[in-house]
C-alpha cells in the first residue's frame, strides 16, 4: 500500500479524532472502452441521506486529486496500473480511504459514502476553502451557492484578493498589494489577461461551465509563469463528459437580466459539451453628486452592459490518450461612463474574444505527458467622440495570441520511505498586436520558457516533512529570468506548516511600453519588468475542536519586496507615464471557519498588505496609492435543508488616492443577503434564490469620484438534475 | 454620577489648563500654528502629485504642516491672501480653499464641469477668479461664501491669472489639443463689474505665468513650444492695455517669476534652474545658457521671493520621492531647506 503524503495524513488524523465511525464505501468496476490511462469515476455522498456532497476532495494517493462538483461527482485519471489507495475528506465528515484496482483502458466507478462527525464544518456558500498549496478552492457548488456570474463577483471574498471596479462594469483583481497586471488568470492552463493591458478584466470571464477555482497568493511564476507575480487564479473547465444540463435565468435591479445553459452527451469514448450566455444590464442610476461638484443627484448614464458568449468542448481517444478539444468566445459591448466629475456619455468598450485549445495527456513509458496548445484572436475596440477632456479617439487593437506547452512528469519511489517526482518541460507563448493606440502600430513578441519541478518527501520521518522545488527560466527582451519556488511542508499534530521562498516577475505591457504619446501623457519603451526576487511565505492550517466546537483556521504571512513596480506618475514637467519603483511589500492573512450548532456555519477572514514605496526617511511608511493596507469579512450561513440563507460583509480598508498620507478614502463595508431554496420537481431540481448586494444601500466606490448604485436585488432561478438520486444504478450503501 | 464626576473632572482640567496657558502664553507651541501673537510669515507650496499644500514659517522649515486638498485633482497654481490660499484643482472642477491659520480644508467650490480648472487670483478678500482652459471662460468666485457665479467669455485656454487693483489679467495660452496654435493673448477684466474690458495679443507663446509689479506693470512668463526653447518674457505697462516691451531668450521649460530685493527678476525652469534678470537693463545677468541648478536641486519648477526679498525655488526632484523648497542666498546657495511633498510645483508666501 502506497503511503499517505502529508497532508493526507492530516487528515486522516483530523477525522479520526472527531469521530471514529463506520462507512460506506461501495466499489464497483464497470469495463469501459479501451483507452489509456485508467479512470476513476464516482459520487461522494452523505452515508445516511444519500445527499451528494459538493467539495469533498478525492485523490489517489500520489496521484491525481479531485474536488466533488454539487453533485458530489468527480472524475480522477490516474497514471499507471495496479493497486491504488483512494482517499475522501470532507470537513465535517470523517475521512475514508479504500483499495482501488487501476487497470488501462477500464473506468473504475466509485461511490464513497462519508460519515457525518457530530457537528458539521461546511465552508460557507462563497466562502473559499484554504488549499494544499498555500491558496484557496472555490469548487462549484461555492460558485452556484455563491450567486456570482463572474470570476470578480466570486473572488472578492477570497482572503488578501482586492477586487476593483473600473468604469463601465469592470473588475480587476490585485492581491497581496500587487498590481492587477501582476495577477495572472488561466481558465484551463491558458493566460487571458489582455495582451495590451496586462490585466485581466475578471468581469469577462464568466463562471458558466466553470468547475473549480483556485487562487494562489504569492509569486508563483516558477510554477505559472510570467505575470504570476503577486497571485494566479487558476480556472478550471468542467470536464466534458461531467457535463450536465443546467439552465438558469437571473433578473435584477438597474435593468439586469441573463440567461445561461450547458449541457453535455457522451457516446463511447467521445463526449461533446456546449453552453451559451447572455447579461445584459441597463445600470441607469441616480446619485449624490459630492459637495465639492456642487451636491444635487445625478443620473449615471452610458453605464449600460451586453454580453454574450459560449463555448463548445469534445473529448476523445487519439493514440490511446484522451484528447480535449475547446473553442470559448465572447462578445463585451458596454459604455465607459466616466468619474463623475468628468463624465463620458459617448464612450464605449466593444471587445470580442475567440481562442480554441487543446490538451492531449498521453502515457508514454510511465511518463505522464501533458500538450496543450492554445490559440486565440481578441479585437478591442475604443470609441469617444466627445471626451471630458482632450480630442476625441476611435482605437481599434486586434491581438493574436498562440502557445505550446509541453511537460513530462514521472513518479517513482511509491511505497517507499521516500516518494519522489520529477517534471519538466517548455513553453512558447508568442502573441501580435496591430493598434491605432500603440506608436508602432504593430508589435509582435515570442517568449520561450523552460521549467522543471519536483517533490520529495519522506511520509514515514517525524513531522513527515516534503519539500516541493520548481524552477524556471523565461525569455524576455534577450535575457533568460529565473524564477524559482522552494516549498517545504511538516505536520506538526493537528497543524499543517509550510514555508516558501519564491520568486516571480511580471514583464511590461505593450500599453504602458508603446501607446501613442499624447498631451502629458507618455510610454516608457525602457521599462524592466518587476520582479519579485525574494519572496518568503509561511503559514499554517488546522482543523481543531475549541470547546466542543469544531474550528478550521489558518493563517499565512510573507514579506516579498517588489523591485521596480509599475506605477503612473507624472514627472517634472506634469507628464504621467509609467515607471519601475521599488516597493516594500509585507504582510498576511488569515481566516476562520467553526459551526456553533448544527447547519450554521460562521467564518470570518483578514488580511493586511503593506505595500510602501522605497522613499527614504520617514516617507517610505507611505502606501502605494488606491491599495488598502486592510481588508476582511465575515459570514454566517444556515443552512436547513432544502433552505438556505446567508450574509457576508466585506470590509475594504483605507485607501490613499495620492502618495502620501494626505486624502485618504475612508474604509467602508458591503453587505450582502442571500435566500434560496431547492425545489424538487421530478428529477429536476429547481432553485430559487433571492440575493441582496449591499443591503444598506452603501454607495462607498473603491476609487474616488466612480458612483456606486448601493443596493442590487437579484432573483435567480436555476435548473438542474435532482442531484441527491444517485445517479449509478450500482449505487450501494453499506 | 459617573458621568458628572467625569464632567467636572475635564472643566477643572480645563480651567487648569487655561490658567496655565495665559500665564505662560505657551498653550500652543507648534511653530506651525499662529500663536495669536504677532503675524508671522509663511512659505505655502503647492504638491502636485500629493494633492496637498505644505505649510511651514518661512523661517522654521522643519516645522512643516501638510494639509489634504481631497483624494482628486490635478493642482498646478496656487494663490494666497493672508491665511487664506485658493487652488484650483486641474481636472476636477473645483477650486479649494484652505485655512491657512487652522490648517484645514475649508471648502471646495464646484466649478463649471470638465472646465480644466487651472490659474486663480484673489482680487479682494472676498472674490477670486478662476480659469476654466478647457471652456475658455473664468468663473468669479465668491470664496468666503462658497459660491461661483456664471462663467465670462475670454480668449482660447487661460492658463494664468493676475490682479492688479480693480482689473483682472487673464493670460491665454492659445493652445490646441495642448499644442501651442499661435500668440498668447490677454483679456482685462473688470473685477467690480465683471466684464472683459480689453484684450491684446503678446509676442510670446504659452503664456504661463504672471507677476506683478506695483502698481502698474505685470509680467508674463511666455513658455512658448515645447522642445522649441522660445521662452520669453512680456511687460505689459499701464495704463495702456497693451504689451509694452517683449523679452526672448528665456529658453526651454520655464516655470516662475520671482523678483528679488535687488530688484532682479529670477526665472526658474526645469531645463536650466535658475536664470537672473534685469529689468532694468533688459537683459540677463545669467542666462538661461548658463542657468545654474542650486546644490541639490533637481529639476527647479518654480521660484518666488519671500517678503525679505529672499529666493526659494522647488525642487521636484523626480516626483518618485518628495521635494523640497529651498531658500537661495545671494550666491545662489542653499541657506535653508524644507522637505515638502511629492512633485511641488508651485510655492506662495504670506503672512497671517
Amino acid at each position: 500500500m502506497r503511503r499517505l503524503d502529508p497532508m493526507r495524513r492530516y487528515r486522516r488524523a483530523m477525522s479520526s479524532t472527531f469521530l471514529a465511525s463506520t462507512a460506506a464505501l461501495a466499489l464497483a468496476a464497470a469495463p469501459a472502452a479501451a483507452q489509456f490511462p485508467a479512470e476513476l469515476a464516482g459520487r461522494v455522498v452523505d452515508a445516511h441521506t444519500s445527499q451528494p456532497i459538493a467539495g469533498a476532495t478525492v485523490e489517489v494517493v500520489g496521484g491525481p486529486g479531485a474536488v466533488t462538483d454539487a453533485a458530489g461527482a468527480f472524475l480522477l485519471r490516474a497514471a499507471g496500473e495496479g493497486s491504488a489507495t483512494l482517499v475522501a475528506t470532507r470537513a465535517g465528515y470523517a475521512s475514508r480511504s479504500a483499495e482501488v484496482s487501476l487497470e488501462s483502458g477500464r473506468t473504475v466507478r466509485v461511490v464513497v459514502a462519508l460519515e457525518a462527525m457530530p457537528i458539521r464544518i461546511a465552508p460557507l456558500q462563497v466562502i473559499a476553502r484554504a488549499s494544499r498549496e498555500g491558496g484557496h478552492v472555490l469548487t462549484r457548488a461555492m460558485i452556484e451557492e455563491s450567486g456570482a456570474r463572474t470570476l470578480g463577483e466570486l473572488v472578492r471574498t477570497v482572503p488578501g484578493m482586492i477586487v476593483r471596479p473600473v468604469a463601465g462594469g469592470g473588475q480587476r483583481a490585485s492581491v497581496r498589494g500587487g498590481s492587477a497586471d501582476a495577477v495572472l488568470v488561466l481558465v484551463d492552463g491558458v493566460p487571458v489577461n489582455d495582451p495590451l493591458s496586462g490585466e485581466a478584466d475578471l468581469s469577462l470571464i464568466s463562471l458558466s461551465g466553470v468547475q473549480t477555482v483556485r487562487v494562489l497568493p504569492g509569486a508563483r511564476t516558477a510554477r505559472y509563469g510570467p505575470r504570476a507575480e503577486a497571485g494566479v487564479i487558476l480556472v478550471e473547465s468542467r470536464a466534458v463528459n461531467e457535463t450536465r444540463p443546467e439552465a438558469s435565468a437571473l433578473l435584477g435591479s438597474f435593468g439586469r437580466y441573463a440567461i445561461t445553459a450547458e449541457a453535455g452527451a457522451r457516446r463511447g469514448p467521445v463526449a461533446v459539451s456546449a453552453g451559451a450566455r447572455i447579461d445584459r444590464r441597463a445600470e441607469r442610476f441616480d446619485y449624490d453628486q459630492p459637495p465639492a461638484l456642487g451636491g444635487g443627484s445625478e443620473t449615471r448614464t452610458n453605464a449600460q452592459q451586453r454580453s454574450m458568449g459560449g463555448f463548445g468542448a469534445l473529448a476523445l481517444d487519439v493514440a490511446g490518450a484522451p484528447l480535449v478539444l475547446r473553442a470559448d468566445a465572447y462578445d463585451d459591448e458596454r459604455g465607459l461612463p466616466g468619474p463623475m466629475h468628468a463624465t463620458t456619455p459617448e464612450a464605449r468598450q466593444h471587445v470580442s474574444r475567440a481562442g480554441l485549445t487543446a490538451g492531449w495527456r498521453p502515457l508514454l513509458a510511465g511518463t505522464a505527458v501533458r500538450v496543450d496548445a492554445s490559440l486565440a484572436w481578441q479585437r478591442m475596440r475604443h470609441e469617444d467622440s466627445v471626451p471630458a477632456f482632450g480630442p476625441a479617439y476611435f482605437d481599434t487593437t486586434r491581438a493574436r495570441e498562440t502557445g505550446l506547452r509541453v511537460e513530462a512528469e514521472r513518479l517513482a519511489g511509491a511505497g517507499s520511505r521516500i516518494e519522489r517526482s520529477v517534471a519538466a518541460g517548455a513553453e512558447l507563448r508568442g502573441w501580435r498586436l496591430e493598434s491605432t493606440t500603440l506608436a508602432p502600430g504593430r508589435v509582435r513578441r515570442v517568449d520561450p520558457s523552460l521549467f522543471a519541478r519536483a517533490r520529495l518527501e519522506l511520509p514515514d520521518a517525524p513531522l513527515t516533512p516534503a519539500i516541493d522545488v520548481a524552477i524556471r527560466a523565461d525569455r524576455w527582451s534577450g535575457d533568460w529570468i529565473r524564477s524559482h519556488d522552494v516549498t517545504l511542508h511538516a505536520l506538526l499534530g493537528r497543524v499543517a506548516l509550510h514555508a516558501s521562498h519564491r520568486s516571480g516577475f511580471s514583464p511590461p505591457t505593450a500599453s504602458d511600453q508603446f501607446f501613442r504619446s499624447g498631451f502629458a501623457i507618455a510610454p516608457n519603451p525602457d521599462l524592466a519588468p518587476e520582479r519579485v526576487p525574494s519572496e518568503i511565505e509561511a503559514g499554517m492550517s488546522a482543523a481543531l475542536e475549541v470547546a466542543g466546537l469544531p474550528v478550521e483556521l489558518g493563517a499565512s504571512a510573507f514579506r516579498g519586496d517588489v523591485d521596480g513596480m509599475i506605477v503612473w506618475a507624472p514627472d517634472f514637467r506634469f507628464v504621467w507615464s509609467p515607471r519601475n519603483r521599488d516597493v516594500r511589500r509585507s504582510g498576511g492573512e488569515a481566516w476562520l471557519r467553526t459551526a456553533p450548532i448544527q447547519s450554521v456555519r460562521m467564518s470570518g477572514w483578514a488580511s493586511a498588505a503593506r505595500v510602501t514605496y522605497d522613499w527614504p526617511g520617514d516617507a517610505d511608511t507611505v502606501q502605494v496609492v488606491y491599495r488598502p493596507r486592510y481588508s476582511g469579512g465575515a459570514a454566517i450561513g444556515w443552512q436547513p435543508t432544502p433552505w438556505r440563507a446567508g450574509v457576508v460583509a466585506r470590509f475594504t480598508g483605507v485607501r490613499y488616492a495620492t502618495p502620501g498620507h494626505a486624502n485618504p478614502l475612508p474604509s467602508y463595508w458591503d453587505l450582502d443577503v442571500t435566500v434560496s431554496r431547492d425545489w424538487r420537481i421530478a428529477s429536476t431540481k429547481l432553485t430559487t434564490s433571492l440575493a441582496v448586494e449591499r443591503v444598506l444601500d452603501n454607495t462607498d466606490s473603491f476609487v474616488h469620484g466612480y458612483p456606486e448604485p448601493g443596493r442590487r436585488l437579484r432573483l435567480e432561478l436555476r435548473l438542474a438534475p435532482w442531484s441527491s438520486e444517485p445517479l449509478e444504478p450500482r449505487f450501494a450503501s453499506q | 454620577m459617573r458621568e458628572n464626576r467625569e464632567v467636572r473632572s475635564r472643566r477643572v482640567l480645563s480651567c487648569f489648563a487655561l490658567v496655565v496657558c495665559t500665564i505662560g502664553s505657551a498653550c500652543d507651541d507648534d511653530p506651525t500654528r499662529p500663536s495669536g501673537g504677532e503675524p508671522r510669515e509663511y512659505a505655502v507650496v503647492l504638491n502636485s502629485v500629493s494633492n496637498s499644500l505644505t505649510v511651514f514659517p518661512v523661517d522654521a522649515p522643519d516645522s512643516t504642516r501638510t494639509i489634504a486638498l481631497g483624494p482628486t485633482g490635478t493642482p498646478t497654481t496656487l494663490d494666497v491672501r493672508g491665511s487664506i490660499a485658493l487652488v484650483p484643482l486641474g481636472l476636477f472642477p473645483a477650486l479649494a480653499v484652505v485655512d491657512l491659520a487652522d490648517g484645514v480644508l475649508s471648502r471646495t467650490i464646484p466649478l463649471p464641469e470638465a472646465g480644466g480648472a487651472t490659474g486663480v487670483a484673489i482680487a479682494n478678500d472676498s472674490v477670486a477668479f478662476v480659469g476654466n482652459p478647457e471652456l475658455n471662460t473664468i468663473s468669479p468666485v465668491r470664496y468666503r461664501a462658497g459660491t461661483a457665479a456664471a462663467e465670462i467669455a475670454v480668449g482660447r485656454y487661460p492658463t494664468a491669472l493676475a490682479a492688479l487693483g480693480d482689473r483682472i489679467f487673464v493670460l491665454e495660452a492659445n493652445l490646441v489639443d495642448f499644442v501651442p496654435d499661435g500668440p498668447s493673448t490677454v483679456s482685462v477684466v473688470d473685477a467690480d463689474e465683471w466684464v472683459v474690458d480689453a484684450d491684446f495679443t503678446l509676442s510670446g507663446r504659452n503664456a504661463g505665468d504672471a507677476l506683478v509689479l506695483g502698481d502698474s506693470i505685470v509680467l508674463v512668463l511666455n513658455r512658448g513650444d515645447f522642445g522649441a526653447a522660445n521662452g520669453s518674457l512680456s511687460v505689459i505697462r499701464l495704463p495702456i492695455a497693451a504689451e509694452a516691451e517683449h523679452n526672448s531668450g528665456f529658453g526651454e521649460g520655464t516655470g516662475t517669476l520671482a523678483l528679488l530685493e535687488d530688484g532682479q527678476l529670477a526665472v526658474s525652469s526645469w531645463a536650466f534652474g535658475i536664470a537672473l534678470f534685469d529689468l532694468g537693463a533688459g537683459a540677463f545677468t545669467i542666462a538661461p545658457s548658463n542657468g545654474v541648478v542650486p546644490e541639490g536641486a533637481v529639476n527647479v519648477l518654480a521660484a518666488a521671493a519671500d517678503g525679505e526679498g529672499r529666493l526659494h525655488v522647488v525642487s521636484a526632484g523626480d516626483c518618485a520621492a518628495p521635494g523640497s523648497l529651498l531658500r537661495l542666498d545671494d550666491a545662489l546657495q542653499v541657506a535653508a531647506s524644507a522637505t515638502v511633498g511629492s512633485c511641488p510645483i508651485d510655492v506662495a508666501f504670506t503672512t497671517f
